[in-house]
């Protein structure tokens, strides 16, 4: 449809109004008359009316029946109306289909005679084609044999010429040649001479030559070899030994930031053990102090040789400066109820307890200490 | 009490000059107590000790063969007074004669403390000894000098040395310079012999300044050393005299009817107070030497005897029976109340007031026997000094330190020292028969 439409839209649109015009004239005609299709349908089928015979007024049944029977006379006369139109119309249609029918039947005629006729001419024409085609032919053929013969005298002509003219040039070609052959080879002969003096000589120079050359190209390599390898050698050293640095340097630099890191963290921990250990710091102190004194004053007194006599009541105080090894340094007596040999006895057992318990935690230590001596 | 040996008490206080703020005190062990006031210094309190003679090395003096060995004189004297221990000769680690010779470390390990070392020349009939006495805890030099005495006074300088460590390290005279006297009993029944002696103080060179076939008593030094008082019993009847030592002159002081005995010089020497039983009784008469005016000191019915003066010169203690059983009295003058010092004994008898006043030296009786004691005149407290329980009336040494006594030995008797501060006594030789009523002399100068 649609590739008709490309290819001949003209008609295609034409044949589309056509249609339309032609549905748009059937609906028209249906939509003028629509009384005239209906009745015909309806009087056929219409119930009879007995109902009519049931009623109880004679007048008013005939004058239904009148009205009845008018409205079917109307509806009659309407359709014999409407029968003789559609009897008209099929008539005139049926002349028109016969007139149509009329001049198809004439059209046909013309066109097989035309048909006809021309069937005949082209046989005619057909057979002239033929006769004047083998007559050409013929001619040509004639021709042709003429055209080669000709050639080929004319060929053969030629060929003799190039005959002879090919078999002298051969035999002074082949004089020549000859001449040149032995010059040629004497000149070889003369030539291979020199050329193998030469070859000889050249080939010993060049033997000299690429000993000295090999020599000295030897003697190139090596002492570039050397060089190369010495530079080779320096440069890996260099490298190895710029390696070595790097690497060395990397390594300090790793140990000391490690050192560094291990430093800053011990120092956090130490920070963080100092403030842990506060407290208890001050306990252990406390606890280290008594351990001390008690050391101390266990020493002092094992080696305190009381003297007999002493009273009770008799007090000695003594200041005691000692070291750091706990060396005593001085002993001053502050105070001593008791006689002498009881205050000396205070002091020498002082000293013979020298050096006096260090404690356990150095930072308690005292240079200067007290003691009071008593009996009892 | 709080378990460690030798120790009975001990505390130890703690003082923290650091800690301001710690003011609680905390009691560890029931032993360390701690208080922490501001600003003091580490104080520990020691208690307790080794009482003991204070340990004394007397190293043998570099000396000539024929002198006394003075190390060894010197050493017993020490040893005498109880308050040193000499160290044994063996247990020396050296024979330093002088400090150049002396390696004063060799000694601090050992237990001496002190230590004496000296040497004696010997110049014809002269001697000069040298001698240092070294702290061997501090390595200082004490004392030290030269003494010179002709040849045979060789113990004496050996006394004269330790008067003087004495006296350095005790701070108290000597006494080892004295004199005793005694009175000595030889014989059989029908053959007695009494003889009045003098010797030094640790019983050596003893010298008889009277002899007798009658019995002798009751010696008494003159407060100047020069004259003794005793009773004699010549003629068979009691009398007091007086004789001069050093010309051995006499005089007959009391010649009553009864008893006339105990004589005892007065501290000033101008008095004698004696025991007479004039009155019929036994009493307490005091005679002045110059006037010879006699004063009866006590009148009761009871006996009364062995006086002894106070170093007041005006007061007496003296022995009486009044309550049945002998106790020890005082007086402070013939009107003054008898006021008893001796309680809590059944037999108290034989008192000696000591040099200083303070304390009464006597003889107790208990069921063991009878114990020279020592008795604190303010508090009352008695320690025994003797520890046989044969022991009679005991003499002060001039510096209190020592008493001399008769102590009944075998079938005889000796004369014994004891320290008056408590000790083992020492018993001074003396091989023959009996030895009675020693009585120490006065200081010689």
């Amino acid at each position: 449809m649609w590739r008709m439409l490309s290819r001949m839209p003209a008609a295609v649109i034409l044949a589309v109004l056509l249609h339309l015009a032609l549905v748009l004239a059937i609906v028209f005609s249906e939509l003028w008359e629509p009384e005239k299709v209906k009745p015909s349908g309806e009087a056929k089928q219409l119930p009879t009316p007995s109902i009519e015979a049931e009623s109880v007024s004679s007048e008013a049944v005939e004058r239904q029946a009148e009205r009845l029977r008018e409205q079917r006379e109307a509806r009659e006369r309407e359709r014999t109306e409407a029968e003789q139109a559609a009897e008209e119309a099929a008539a005139a249609r049926r002349a028109e289909e016969a007139r149509a029918e009329q001049l198809a039947e004439m059209r046909e005629a013309r066109e097989r005679e035309s048909a006809e006729e021309a069937e005949r001419l082209e046989e005619l024409r057909k057979q002239q084609q033929e006769v004047e085609a083998e007559r050409e032919k013929a001619r040509n053929e004639a021709e042709a044999a003429r055209q080669e013969a000709a050639e080929a005298a004319k060929q053969r002509e030629a060929e003799e010429k190039a005959r002879q003219e090919a078999a002298e040039k051969a035999r002074k070609e082949a004089e020549e040649k000859a001449r040149q052959e032995a010059e040629e080879k004497a000149r070889r002969e003369a030539e291979e001479k020199a050329r193998k003096e030469a070859e000889e000589q050249a080939r010993k120079e060049a033997e000299e030559k690429a000993r000295r050359e090999a020599e000295e190209k030897a003697r190139q390599e090596a002492e570039e070899k050397a060089r190369q390898e010495a530079e080779e050698k320096a440069r890996q050293e260099a490298e190895e030994k710029a390696r070595r640095e790097a690497e060395e340097k990397a390594r300090q630099e790793a140990e000391e930031k490690a050192a560094r890191e291990q430093a800053e963290r011990e120092a956090r921990e130490q920070a963080l053990r100092d403030q842990m250990a506060a407290e208890q710091q001050e306990r252990a102190e406390r606890d280290a102090l008594s351990e001390w004194a008690s050391a101390i004053q266990s020493k002092v007194r094992d080696n305190w040789q009381r003297p007999r006599g002493a009273r009770s009541g008799w007090t000695c105080t003594v200041t005691v400066q000692q070291d750091a090894d706990g060396r005593v340094r001085n002993v001053n007596v502050e105070r001593c109820d008791g006689d002498r040999l009881f205050e000396r006895s205070v002091v020498q057992a002082i000293e013979a307890a020298s050096p006096l318990p260090k404690p356990e935690i150095d930072s308690i230590f005292q240079e200067e200490l007290r003691f009071n001596f008593k009996p009892e | 009490m709080t378990g460690q040996p030798g120790v009975t008490h001990m505390t130890v206080l703690v003082l923290l000059h650091r800690s301001h703020r710690w003011l609680a005190s905390t009691f560890l062990a029931g032993m360390l107590a701690f208080v922490m006031p501001a600003q003091a210094a580490l104080e520990i309190d020691i208690s307790g000790g080794t009482e003991s003679g204070v340990p004394i090395a007397v190293v043998p003096f570099d000396q000539p063969g024929e002198v006394d060995d003075l190390a060894r004189i010197i050493g017993d004297d020490l040893a005498r007074s109880g308050l040193f221990a000499p160290v044994a000769r063996d247990a020396m680690p050296g024979r330093p004669a002088s400090p150049d010779q002396l390696r004063i470390d060799d000694w601090r390990s050992g237990k001496a403390r002190y230590l004496v070392m000296g040497q004696v020349e010997a110049d014809g009939d002269r001697l000069s000894a040298r001698f240092y006495l070294i702290d061997v805890s501090s390595g200082n030099r004490l004392a030290g000098s030269k003494i010179t005495a002709s040849a045979s006074a060789d113990r004496s300088v050996a006394h004269r040395i330790s008067d003087i460590i004495y006296e350095e390290l005790t701070d108290e005279r000597g006494a080892f310079s004295t004199r005793l006297a005694y009175v000595t009993e030889r014989g059989s029944v029908d053959d007695r012999t009494y003889t009045l002696q003098i010797a030094d103080s640790d019983g050596a060179n003893p010298r008889t300044v009277l002899e007798s076939p009658y019995p002798l008593m009751s010696p008494s030094w003159s407060p100047d050393g020069g004259k003794l008082a005793y009773v004699s019993f010549e003629g068979n009847r009691s009398a007091i005299w007086v004789q001069d030592l050093s010309s051995g002159d006499r005089y007959q002081l009391t010649d009553y009817s009864g008893i006339n005995g105990a004589p005892v010089w007065s501290p000033r020497g101008d008095k004698i107070a004696v025991t007479l039983s004039k009155g019929g009784n036994p009493d307490i008469y005091v005679i002045d030497l110059d006037t010879r005016r006699t004063v009866q000191w006590t009148r009761s019915g009871s006996i009364e005897t062995e006086p002894t003066w106070f170093p007041d010169n005006r007061s007496l203690a003296f022995t009486s029976d009044r309550f049945g059983q002998p106790q020890v009295f005082r007086k402070g003058g013939p009107d003054d109340r008898a006021r008893r010092l001796t309680f809590d004994v059944a037999y108290a008898a034989g008192p000696r007031i000591s040099p200083d006043g303070e304390r009464l030296a006597l003889v107790v009786r208990n069921d063991s026997g009878f114990f020279v004691a020592e008795q604190m005149l303010d508090d009352g407290n008695r320690q025994l000094l003797s520890r046989d329980g044969g022991e009679e009336r005991p003499s002060y040494a001039p510096n209190g330190s020592m008493v001399v006594y008769a102590a009944q030995s075998g079938g005889g008797s000796v004369l014994k020292i004891s320290p008056a501060i408590g000790g083992e006594p020492q018993t001074l030789s003396y091989d023959r028969g009996k030895v009675r009523d020693p009585v120490w002399g006065p200081f010689s100068d």
